[in-house]
């Protein structure tokens, strides 16, 4: 007799046959439907309201917090009598465009992830910034102005696409993932809720229909009138109410020109496999991986049709390398004989990395966090066919590293 | 919850990439969960592709106060009754039936299910009534709380698990005798 938690598994797990072609064709269809529509609101923002959060204690914790690492930034980058209750955010506005240099640190929360900690540096169109969250997921993302490149810890290129310095416009906005030209644009005349002896405080509204956001929080260098900090606070229940948090530090010597060269040495992967379109499932064993026993791939797919067919984040990729691409399936098994879930369409590149990702809580047994990070590289060989897939892979726990 | 919420109000503002992250998020489970209702899988992706046409539409207007996956799933299970109310394809059989009410509907090994066991179970499940079937299916694959289901469909938390249990209990008894033979 099956038992109900047998039929509810059953139930969890059946699978049905899904078409790629029409779920890509209807997605094709949803897009240019999107791109037809033309009644999307622009962000409709509120008017200054100019309210002071120091009524909450995770506000006057952080406020605490900002005095201490603002008394350790020191900006003095400008002198000269000001009236500072009359500092308007325009002000600073405008100095922000006369920066070209500057070294900061982004925290950020993610739901149902690690927490990411990035230290990066700008100069003249340029970022370049690595993760600080350990060997487990650690990598370098480098914008040179027209490509963004982000390279895993066996320097692999795992995502290309164009800039977005150039798709932003500004650093700030790159930082803040769009959100801070919405504030700027639209508080030109704003005084700062808070003055300090070496800071001034600017609270945004966040738009009217981001109402996850409590508000966008800009601290300011009084001297310098350059953002220092940038804070953006999600409503939550949660201790950590600060959802990303930007720390600038102007006072960092400039990094020469060759800081923001890409890394050219490429360590050996973790596993190699010989792959054949279309062919069955290979089984790669998986070295100096910690955590991680096998993999098993299937390459499926190979694609060399017209970028608008293909998923929206491949196709600047796909343009920019101008070589067919590739899907394949793949499973990892743990040292523990855990199997994680099944990347179905796993894109590939010839010579090229791709960022990857497999698992979560819910993936596994005994429901403990569990990321596999992997770059896949396929390789050509003298066979039209026939590939050597090199595969560098990292087991993410949220353990503490040895 | 946050990434969807940041996702809608980039959708609100027109981005394709946003669209494609929630057409990837959550397309596949909402086209089981509507196969699984409707017993026929391209029934199911026009329905699934109705409501994220209608997300499309209204881009710009969405002011979406519970999580995206539970409304993108009510308005799958909406859909489906607007549909089986006027009678074009929803199979509701009652639970002493064995055969489908509709003739002309397929069996669910010809259109569903990718393995073996899935097959089974869809069969299983053609033979619940559907108020059971949409209860087992929201809750289990839908993973929605009863009382999202209670509110979704207009009854009390008590009849949802009735309904509940009822087809869980309706299922197990199916899935036995299919192995009995």
């Amino acid at each position: 007799m099956k038992s109900a938690e047998y039929i509810k598994r059953l139930i969890e797990n059946a699978k049905i046959k899904i078409n790629p072609e029409v779920k890509q064709a209807a997605l094709k269809r949803l897009i240019n439907e999107l791109e037809q529509t033309k009644n999307i609101n622009s962000a409709k923002l509120k008017p200054d309201t100019g309210r002071i959060f120091m009524n909450s204690r995770i506000m006057k914790l952080a406020t605490a917090a900002i005095i201490i690492i603002i008394v350790s930034v020191g900006i003095n980058h400008f002198s000269g009598p000001i009236n500072f209750t009359s500092v308007a955010w325009g002000q600073i506005v405008k100095n922000i465009d006369d920066i070209n240099y500057f070294h900061y640190y982004e925290i950020e929360n993610r739901e149902g992830s690690l927490p990411s900690i990035r230290e990066g540096w700008y100069s003249n169109k340029k970022i370049k910034s690595i993760s600080c969250s350990g060997s487990q997921g650690a990598n370098q993302i480098i914008d040179d102005g027209k490509t963004v490149k982000y390279f895993d810890l066996h320097n692999n290129v795992t995502v290309l696409n164009s800039s977005d310095i150039q798709r932003f416009g500004n650093i700030y906005e790159v930082l803040t993932d769009g959100l801070f030209s919405a504030v700027y644009s639209q508080f030109e005349d704003k005084a700062p809720t808070l003055i300090g002896d070496d800071f001034l405080i600017f609270d945004f509204e966040p738009p009217a229909d981001t109402d996850w956001i409590e508000k966008i929080s800009v601290t300011v260098g009084r001297n310098s009138l350059t953002p220092i900090q940038i804070k953006t606070y999600y409503k939550t229940e949660q201790w950590y109410s600060i959802n990303q948090l930007l720390i600038f530090d102007y006072e960092e010597p400039q990094k020469e020109a060759a800081f923001f060269e890409p890394p050219t040495e490429i360590k050996a992967p973790n596993g190699i496999g010989r792959v054949i379109l279309g062919g069955e499932e290979v089984e790669i064993d998986i070295i100096d991986a910690p955590g991680i026993k096998k993999a098993i791939v299937r390459l499926h797919t190979k694609f060399d049709g017209p970028s608008e067919d293909l998923p929206i984040p491949y196709r600047d990729r796909y343009e920019l390398i101008g070589q067919p691409m590739y899907f394949m399936e793949i499973t990892f098994i743990l040292d523990n004989g855990y199997v994680s879930n099944t990347a179905k369409d796993c894109p590939l590149w010839l010579d090229q990395g791709v960022k990857a990702a497999l698992g979560n809580e819910e993936v596994w047994p005994d429901k403990i966090y569990r990321n596999i990070r992997y770059t896949p590289v396929l390789r050509a060989t003298d066979k039209q066919d026939e590939f050597i897939l090199e595969l560098s892979c990292w087991l993410r726990t949220k353990q503490p590293e040895p | 919850m946050l990434e969807d919420k940041l996702l809608i109000w980039k959708l609100n503002r027109g981005s394709k990439e946003a669209l494609c992250r929630i057409y990837e998020k959550y397309r596949d489970n909402l086209v089981r969960i509507a196969a699984g209702l409707v017993n026929d899988v391209s029934a199911a992706e026009d329905v699934v592709q109705e409501v994220f046409l209608a997300l499309v539409h209204s881009a710009g207007k969405h002011e979406i106060r519970k999580n995206l996956k539970g409304y993108l799933t009510s308005c799958v299970v909406n859909k489906i009754r607007n549909l089986s109310r006027e009678k074009i394809m929803l199979d509701s059989v009652s639970i002493d039936e064995v055969e489908p009410a509709a003739s002309n509907l397929k069996t669910p090994d010809e259109f569903l299910a990718g393995d073996e066991i899935s097959q089974k179970l869809y069969k299983a499940l053609y033979q619940l009534p559907y108020e059971q079937k949409e209860a087992v299916i929201l809750h289990i694959q839908g993973k929605l709380k009863f009382r999202e289901i209670a509110e979704m469909q207009g009854i009390s938390v008590k009849t949802v698990l009735s309904r509940y249990n009822y087809g869980l209990n309706k299922l197990r008894a199916l899935l036995n005798s299919e192995v009995e033979k």
